[in-house]
């Protein structure tokens, strides 16, 4: 296990196996998603009081989740590349941080769609919804701060703090709904006391949420093999791969693999 | 249930499909931009390359 | 300390002051914070008089009267343990019925009726058929309003 987490650090090695794992991913995400949606908009019963506005929730709560999730993820990520100084973790960190901020737009977007027939408005400034566009602006302002360092170790340094200091926003969204009065309902799936959705209702949702986690490893995966061809360009492996002379690359260019 | 009750999504139906619309948008955007970076990578890099060999 | 654990130990204390400084501020504005009054708080005299404010509260049973020829509405918003009674000209939203969660924004008038110019509805966290909810009711086990926790701050 560990051998091969080591072995996946590697930039070359990363960049091939993930290689293979793409076609793959997009399978299980195909897996989720199809019966998600299936179950989702056309089996799953109309809701007591919402009637069929509720099925904005198979997209706008596993966006929602993933807007925290992938967060969390940067800042981890981030953090690691800052200790241990890991390149491959600043590259997951950094190719993380796009996708993350169309979730949090996503659910935003969809949240004032839903919130426009049942609350009877687009938006309110309460606790949950001004955290989650805080989110968004704390992505926002991630991805600036990556552009405007040019030399990659710097930016990644600058950013991983960002994202750490951030991260602090992320139980405030969570708890948002249940440390102060807002007009955003309470937690659904994680209340643990009664069943607060029917089951009908809910397997779509775990659906759609296990399709959007797999959905985002494989765009992320995507992103990172790229970012990691461009930052590693000088990289023998990388010329032997793509380019197009026979010949071998200059010493000058050459850069140990490790 | 008939197709068109579908749509109609009880009177929701521009609310919902709205909603799905835009979550495919972003989906397919996050598919599209990278493999729209990664042809630019490769260009780019194989320029770089080309250019490397012309001087030595 | 080897460089590693120096930045280790930088990143640790960067989360801890920085949750540190956000629970701080956090809590002293806890009151801005706050969405909505409720009834009570209105009849403790906790709510401002004078400019915009939003109260929460269900809508009481049978508290509901439209005016036949607008669309102005008159209707009690109760917490349980205090009731305001509210008045609106306005579309209200599709959730909006008795025993609802309701949140109007307006003014709390010298003679206690709060003219509202905006209603909006709060629902809650339980999602199920319509047939459940019927079967739910009629044996009693529907989850009652008391225990969202939302009516009392």
């Amino acid at each position: 296990m560990w051998a091969f987490l080591h072995k996946l650090a590697s930039p070359k090695h990363f960049y091939r196996i993930t290689g293979r794992w793409i076609p793959w991913l997009w399978v299980i995400t195909l897996l989720f998603m199809v019966p998600g949606l299936y179950l989702g908009l056309w089996v799953a019963p109309p809701d007591y009081q919402q009637g069929d506005s509720f099925r904005i929730m198979y997209v706008h709560v596993p966006a929602a989740w993933m807007s925290l999730f992938i967060y969390v993820f940067m800042a981890v990520t981030g953090g690691i590349g800052l200790i241990w100084n890991m390149k491959m973790a600043d590259i997951m960190a950094a190719s993380s941080a796009p996708i993350g901020a169309s979730f949090t737009f996503l659910a935003l977007v969809t949240g004032a769609i839903w919130g426009k027939p049942m609350w009877g408005t687009w938006w309110v400034w309460d606790a949950r919804l001004t955290s989650e566009l805080i989110l968004l602006f704390l992505y926002l302002g991630y991805i600036a701060l990556q552009a405007a360092i040019e030399e990659p170790r710097t930016a990644a340094r600058a950013a991983a703090i960002l994202a750490i200091v951030g991260s602090v926003n992320i139980p405030i969204i969570h708890y948002s709904v249940e440390w102060w009065n807002t007009l955003h309902q309470g937690p659904t799936v994680t209340r643990m006391d009664k069943p607060a959705i029917h089951p009908s209702m809910l397997w779509p949702l775990l659906l759609m949420a296990a399709a959007f986690q797999v959905y985002f490893f494989t765009v992320l995966l995507m992103r990172a093999r790229t970012e990691l061809l461009w930052r590693e360009r000088r990289a023998r492996w990388v010329r032997e791969m793509f380019g197009n002379s026979t010949r071998t690359p200059f010493s000058n260019t050459e850069k140990v693999v490790t | 249930m008939n197709w068109q009750q579908w749509f109609d999504m009880g009177g929701y139906g521009a609310y919902v499909w709205s909603s799905y619309a835009l979550t495919a948008i972003i989906l397919l955007w996050n598919l599209i931009t990278p493999i729209f970076r990664r042809r630019e990578v490769l260009r780019k890099i194989q320029n770089w390359y080309r250019q490397e060999d012309r001087l030595s | 300390m080897t460089p590693r654990q120096r930045r280790m130990a930088w990143v640790t204390l960067i989360v801890i002051g920085v949750s540190v400084a956000t629970f701080l501020a956090l809590a002293a504005f806890q009151k801005n914070l706050l969405y909505f009054y409720t009834p009570s708080q209105i009849a403790a005299g906790e709510a401002p008089t004078g400019y915009s404010f939003r109260v929460g509260g269900l809508v009481e049973n049978g508290s509901v009267h439209r005016d036949p020829d607008s669309l102005a509405v008159r209707f009690t918003l109760t917490d349980g343990a205090a009731r305001v009674t509210v008045f609106y000209d306005g579309i209200l939203p599709d959730l909006f019925r008795e025993g609802q969660g309701i949140i109007a924004i307006g003014q709390l008038q010298p003679d206690g009726l709060f003219k509202a110019n905006q209603v909006l509805a709060k629902h809650d966290e339980n999602y199920m058929p319509p047939e459940v909810a019927d079967a739910l009711k009629k044996t009693g086990r529907m989850p009652s309003v008391d225990e969202f926790k939302w009516s009392t701050p």
